[in-house]
């Protein structure tokens, strides 16, 4: 079973801290999204998950290995993209991929036969050329093939998409959504929505810290009780949800016919809210918003960064 | 797909091939290749021209005077070399994007250092071969097989090819601390051929020769002398040279990989 650890991680610069004892752990098949802002420790931790970058204190385990006492045998079953990574500018598309097959013990006709299969399922540039005279897109998902080229149980990528377009990144998407049934994806992004379509796990870091690690559904579930969204078939004037008031915290309008409606969380505030809603005009739709990982992200930083704590937490995929 | 883990001598091999493959793709192996065939060539056409005399001083009168003055090209060829194909054989990991490729590969950093280090050396001598195949043609052509120091010649051979170890594991080293591969490269031919110039010559005169037994370019001094002295009384005498350009191998590349084992991408 393919796993991740950090043990108590740090990176520190002087009296910087790039990384701030980060742990967690995961073991499985299943995609985990990294997520923060920017310079707030995902590269670092991805870098010293790959021995890229040593770190101060802490370690790093692929499948129970030490990453940094013996980084081969740790990183035997490992394809990683990070920091969008270039291949030597004068090699080919091939025989970049063929260099990485060759270290990785690959034959020459097994490294063939992939990318021949990687090329219709990336839609690969053309490999004769020299990587040197490609896009940044195409140079990406050449590295991107690199990565899978082995078929590693474990793949772990830092911005993988970035530089693509939106075609190029749906490719990427589904090939990320067929592998992470048979494998482990660990993968940071600053596309919220793709992390929300892929992974099943997130992990918020902001300011070397780690402050949250719970499956994308129970973050929503998390982040959604205080929240519904009431439809009505026809637009209903806002001056006329002064009924709430005593009810509701807030309203806010979704579009012409859909209210957003903030209250404290209550399961009898819910009901209450419900009827007066169904004596405004008639009702469509009443259910629990289902807040977006975005939102769940702006809380937390915002929480984070004024000061608030919310505990780090461990879990399995 | 299982596969089970490959041995270092394996993954060696393939830097060794991939940095060959590297450094003929690229210009740099070409511009090498014009520069001794221009050294080595420009002498050897220049006497076939004058018919075997050269115009100036004593250069062409016997073919040991021939030969050594010809090899008195080697350091600088060496040192152009070293410089071309090693000043930027680690700067590249770090300076480029190319390391966040290579270095996140299983293979240990040593092994790649070494399998880069191991091209290097390989190209360097097939180049260096090149002009010691046309001192050795020229002394042949221009005057016999028979004076032709062959043992000497050979002697002379082997210590170049030290001084390329000693001048690959130096420019290894710089290149180890530079984060630029263009730097590594500009500050290696600097260094040898500008700053160990002025150094040795500053020493040399006020100080003696003695002084200058930490200089690779002062050891160098040994390959066109050896052509006349063999392994007898040369400045520097062979041994002392042997020593130095050994010490700097062992020294330098140690150090090369130590650093590079300690970089971070």
């Amino acid at each position: 079973m393919p796993s991740l650890e950090a043990r108590h991680l740090t990176k520190r610069y002087g009296p910087f801290f790039a990384l701030n004892d980060a742990s967690f752990e995961f073991a499985g098949n299943g995609a985990i999204g990294y997520l923060g802002p920017n310079g707030a420790g995902k590269t670092t931790t991805l870098k010293m998950m790959t021995h890229l970058a040593h770190p101060t204190r802490g370690e790093a385990f692929i499948n129970g290995i030490d990453v940094h006492v013996d980084p081969k045998r740790a990183l035997w079953d490992v394809g990683t993209v990070i920091e969008s990574p270039e291949p030597y500018p004068w090699q080919t598309g091939t025989a970049a991929l063929e260099m990485a097959g060759d270290l990785r013990g690959m034959s020459r006709a097994d490294t063939r036969a992939r990318i021949r299969e990687l090329t219709s399922e990336l839609d690969l540039p053309p490999m004769e050329r020299k990587t040197g005279k490609l896009s940044k897109g195409q140079r990406q998902r050449v590295v991107i093939a690199a990565s899978l080229l082995s078929d590693p149980s474990i793949i772990i990528l830092d911005e993988p998409t970035s530089g693509l377009d939106p075609a190029e990144r749906i490719a990427i998407r589904n090939t990320l959504l067929r592998l992470k049934k048979e494998r482990l994806i660990l993968m940071s992004s600053h596309l919220l929505s793709e992390v929300t379509e892929i992974c099943d796990r997130a992990v918020f870091i902001n300011q070397g810290k780690i402050l949250l690690n719970e499956t994308v559904s129970a973050i929503s579930s998390m982040y959604a009780e205080t929240e519904v969204d009431v439809e009505f078939t026809e637009a209903i004037p806002a001056d006329r949800f002064v009924a709430l008031s005593g009810l509701a915290d807030g309203v806010s309008l979704v579009e012409p016919t859909r209210f957003r409606i903030t209250y404290d969380g209550r399961d009898e505030t819910r009901v209450a809210i419900l009827r007066k809603c169904v004596e405004l005009g008639p009702v469509r739709s009443f259910a629990g918003a289902t807040l977006t990982l975005e939102d769940a992200y702006m809380k937390l930083i915002g929480v984070e960064s004024h000061g608030g704590t919310i505990a780090s937490t461990q879990g399995r995929t | 797909m299982t596969r089970s883990i490959i041995s270092d001598w394996s993954q060696f091999q393939v830097a060794v091939r991939t940095q060959i493959a590297g450094y003929v793709q690229t210009s740099r192996f070409w511009i090498i290749f014009a520069i001794v065939l221009a050294i080595g060539g420009g002498i050897t056409i220049a006497f076939v021209i004058k018919g075997g005399v050269f115009v100036h001083g004593a250069f062409g009168a016997t073919a040991i005077a021939y030969i050594a003055g010809l090899l008195g090209f080697v350091s600088f060829l060496s040192i152009v070399t070293g410089a071309f194909f090693g000043g930027d054989a680690i700067s590249t990991d770090f300076g480029t994007k190319s390391g966040f490729f290579t270095l996140a590969l299983p293979v240990k950093r040593r092994v790649l250092l070494g399998g880069r280090f191991a091209a290097a050396f390989l190209v360097s001598v097939l180049l260096l071969s090149i002009f010691y195949a046309f001192a050795a043609f020229g002394g042949i052509y221009f005057y016999s097989f028979a004076t032709v120091p062959w043992f000497n010649l050979g002697l002379s051979y082997l210590l170049d090819l030290l001084l390329l170890l000693g001048i690959l594991a130096f420019a290894f080293c710089l290149s180890s601390v530079s984060k630029s591969p263009a730097i590594g490269l500009v500050v290696t031919i600097l260094v040898l051929l500008v700053v160990f110039n002025i150094v040795d010559a500053v020493l040399g005169t006020l100080l003696g020769s003695q002084y200058l037994l930490w200089s690779i370019l002062y050891a160098a001094a040994a390959i066109p002398t050896t052509i006349e002295h063999g392994l007898g009384a040369g400045s520097p005498a062979v041994w002392q040279s042997t020593i130095i350009m050994a010490l700097y191998t062992v020294g330098f590349l140690a150090i090369a990989l130590v650093l590079y084992d300690r970089q971070e991408a």
